[in-house]
């Protein structure tokens, strides 16, 4: 008897054991933790903002703390059901589940889904984290089961994964930077920002937002709708450049990129023909040994050498389409191929060939025949 | 007795024969010009044509040009001629811009590639492959000029190159080929399909769909961006600048033909007739060495077989006249051998000449590509953001 009971209670106890171990387990994954940073690295954060249109799935276990993030997809609804997998919805599932996915390692616990725009979010009983996306290995906490499947919903379209949540320091998105930006827009993970839950990042963003200037700017907070949606919106307010103010500085960018192109090759174009003009009047020795002498004369200029010299603000290129859009008008039979024209021939000869009217044309033609001494043969 | 006499005639017949087996060149006075399409052809329905850098052709040159040819003026020819043949096809007015590529990293609508088969004074011979900018190879000719001294007249020079027959062929050959291939719709499809290679190289991003290719590599348009595409106008921006680089290359190219020019032109003309000896003294040796060894024979089979003193006294005879034929052969060679180091001689000082200018063209060409294309990598950065911050707004 005293077996039996014995051995009842310690069932008991077991079971109460269990219970309770169940419910801490439920406990640490439904709990917001201050750890589980849903603020993405500036990088990171570039992934939480989606375009795709892929579902997205949050799978967790309610007794782990361990979390596999990928997020690719976007608009995805989030659930929370332990052991009741769903697609396109976040899931928590009571069991760590292979995944397939293409933006997961092979080595790490993964769902079953070969979804690219999926974005999941597995929780393990192990009490261990980790977040394997592609190229970059991010350890990652998510706080909840729901913040996990928020942060993970806004994955980008563009085929980017991103550890969403990164309590970890050096926590990285996988994206390269070029594309990070890219990823900007349907960030639902804005509303985790605001959540208060995660109020160091969002603190740490609003508190150098207004000091980044356009190669330190964080690509994923300032993409798009990053900064608009959702209650985070007010945290990030200050200093944050919207999409459009984004776009306005990188063309910006690009204007001044060229303008100092178009000084720099202008400024290569004139030097160039003024040498070939030289070498047109020159006599072959000459020509000859002013080529070997002048070379390093004539070596081009970097950008960065030119760009000293030769601002020219709006600079508009006289590029050869334009050029090639302009009519040019072949010469007359009795015009020889002008090989050997100086400068003054050559200019003779150019004008006449873009002339449209064809007596004006042929008043210059006239011109180089006299100048080129070709009327008195 | 009879049958002496019937062997004598057929060794004359015989010394005839190789004699009369000299080569005849056949020589081009008449002047083939670059046929001009219609002005009214639309500004849209031109095609741009990019002409590559030639190939030298050192690794096809003849093993018996093998002594008369220089590499390193063949290297610099590889870059004289293309220029020469994008100044005629520009100057043809039937295309739209026509320039030397320093690289085939900027889609043109037309390519023209082309390899030395054969340059001297005298002959010129080149491979042309043209191509689309859907990777359709149009066709691959060959195209040989032989000229005459009328050429380096100094009047003639004064119009054009010795050989510019060359270039108006292959010039009208590519109107001809236009014309009879190319509807409007498909020469709109190339400079469309042109356009969007330029817009993938710099925002693969947002052009990698537009374009498809076949089973057969050829580009196909699958679809067409917006003219209002912001993307599309800020790559069509860079393209202009790409335009101006390709242009400033031109003005490179066109200093190194024009220094090129008067020495390269001396050198064919001195190659010219030195290659018109050569190949008579070579031609003349090779003659009196057959003719010297047939008479020497049959003088050897008359002096052994002749029955008589007469027969014999001219076999004897015969043999010393073959022996001396021979001789002349080797003095003739020996001649040929002077004019032989003499066209060595003109190409090595050519080639002192022409060396010095094709490095500083190939060094400023590429460091001018270099500094380009560095700024081209930070364009393509920022399109990428800028693709991104618009797909962003979406």
């Amino acid at each position: 008897m005293k077996t039996d009971n014995l051995s009842r209670l310690l069932c008991r106890a077991v079971l109460i054991g269990g219970i309770s171990a169940v419910l801490v387990a439920c406990e640490s994954t439904s709990s917001p933790s201050s750890s589980s940073a849903a603020i993405p690295s500036p990088s990171s954060s570039s992934s939480s903002s989606q375009s795709s249109s892929s579902s997205s799935q949050s799978q967790s276990s309610p007794a782990s703390t361990s979390s596999q993030a990928n997020s690719r997809g976007s608009a995805s609804s989030s659930q929370s059901s332990p052991g009741s997998p769903s697609s396109g919805a976040s899931q928590s599932s009571p069991s760590s589940n292979p995944a397939a996915g293409s933006n997961q390692s092979g080595s790490s616990p993964s769902l079953p889904s070969s979804n690219q725009g999926q974005s999941q979010s597995q929780s393990s009983a192990s009490g261990q984290q980790s977040a394997q996306n592609g190229n970059n290995s991010v350890a990652g906490q998510f706080p909840s089961v729901g913040e996990a499947a928020r942060s993970s919903a806004g994955g980008t379209g563009a085929g980017s994964d991103a550890a969403n949540a990164g309590d970890l320091p050096g926590a990285e998105s996988r994206f390269p930077s070029g594309q990070d930006s890219g990823s900007g827009g349907r960030d639902t993970s804005t509303g985790d920002l605001g959540s208060g839950d995660n109020a160091p990042q969002n603190g740490s963003l609003g508190g150098g937002s207004g000091d980044y200037s356009l190669d330190t700017l964080p690509d994923g907070v300032l993409s798009g709708t990053a900064s608009a949606q959702g209650g985070g919106a007010g945290a990030q307010a200050a200093g944050v450049l919207t999409a459009a103010e984004r776009a306005a500085l990188l063309d910006e960018q690009l204007r001044r990129g060229y303008e100092k192109f178009d000084g720099f090759i202008l400024g290569e174009r004139e030097r160039a023909q003024a040498e070939s003009n030289a070498a047109g009047s020159s006599s072959p020795a000459g020509g000859a040994s002013g080529a070997g002498g002048g070379a390093g004369d004539g070596q081009p200029q970097t950008l960065e050498q030119s760009a000293t010299q030769f601002e020219i603000p709006g600079a508009l290129p006289p590029s050869s389409s334009t050029a090639g859009s302009t009519q040019s008008f072949p010469p007359p039979e009795d015009i020889p191929s002008g090989r050997d024209d100086d400068v003054v021939a050559r200019q003779l000869r150019e004008a006449a060939m873009a002339e449209p009217d064809p007596e004006l044309r042929e008043a210059l033609w006239d011109e180089y025949r006299n100048y080129t001494g070709l009327s008195e043969q | 007795m009879k049958f002496y006499w019937k062997n004598w005639l057929a060794l004359l017949w015989v010394v005839l024969f190789t004699t009369a087996c000299a080569t005849h060149t056949v020589k081009t006075t008449t002047y083939t010009p670059v046929i001009q399409d219609s002005q009214n052809v639309p500004e849209d329905l031109l095609l741009d044509v990019g002409v590559a850098i030639f190939d030298p052709g050192i690794d096809e040159i003849r093993g018996d040009e093998e002594e008369t040819t220089n590499p390193e003026i063949r290297i610099a020819e590889s870059r004289y001629a293309p220029y020469l043949l994008a100044e005629t096809l520009q100057r043809s007015a039937n295309w739209g811009i026509v320039r030397v590529m320093p690289n085939d990293s900027s889609p043109m609508d037309v390519y023209v590639n082309g390899t030395i088969l054969q340059s001297n004074g005298e002959a010129m011979a080149i491979r042309i492959t043209v191509s689309d900018s859907t990777d359709r190879e149009w066709y691959t000719r060959a195209y040989d000029e032989v000229v005459s001294q009328f050429s380096y007249d100094p009047s003639e020079r004064q119009k054009s190159d010795p050989f510019q027959v060359i270039y108006n062929t292959i010039a009208n050959d590519l109107l001809a080929y236009r014309q009879q291939n190319l509807s409007d719709a498909e020469i709109t499809n190339l400079r469309t399909v042109s356009e969007l290679l330029f817009a993938q190289r710099f925002s693969p991003d947002v052009f990698d769909n537009y374009l498809s290719q076949d089973r057969r590599g050829h580009y196909q348009v699958e679809r067409l961006p917006s003219n209002e595409d912001p993307v599309l106008q800020r790559v069509l921006d860079i393209r202009e600048r790409d335009f101006m680089f390709v242009d400033t290359v031109q003005d490179y190219y066109a200093t190194y033909v024009r220094q090129m020019r008067l020495p390269y032109d001396s050198w064919r003309e001195l190659s010219y007739f030195e290659t018109i000896t050569l190949r008579e003294l070579e031609a003349s040796a090779r003659r009196r060495f057959i003719a010297g060894t047939a008479v020497v024979l049959g003088g050897l089979a008359a002096a052994s077989s002749g029955t008589n003193y007469a027969t014999q006294a001219g076999g004897i005879a015969g043999v010393g006249a073959g022996a001396y034929l021979i001789k002349s052969g080797f003095e003739k060679q020996a001649e040929a051998r002077i004019h032989m180091e003499a066209l060595e001689e003109l190409g090595a000082s050519l080639e002192n000449e022409v060396t010095p200018q094709v490095l500083n063209l190939d060094d400023r060409s590429i460091t001018l590509t270099g500094s380009v294309e560095e700024q081209y990598g930070q364009w393509r950065e920022i399109l990428a953001d800028l693709y991104a911050a618009d797909v962003g707004e979406l």
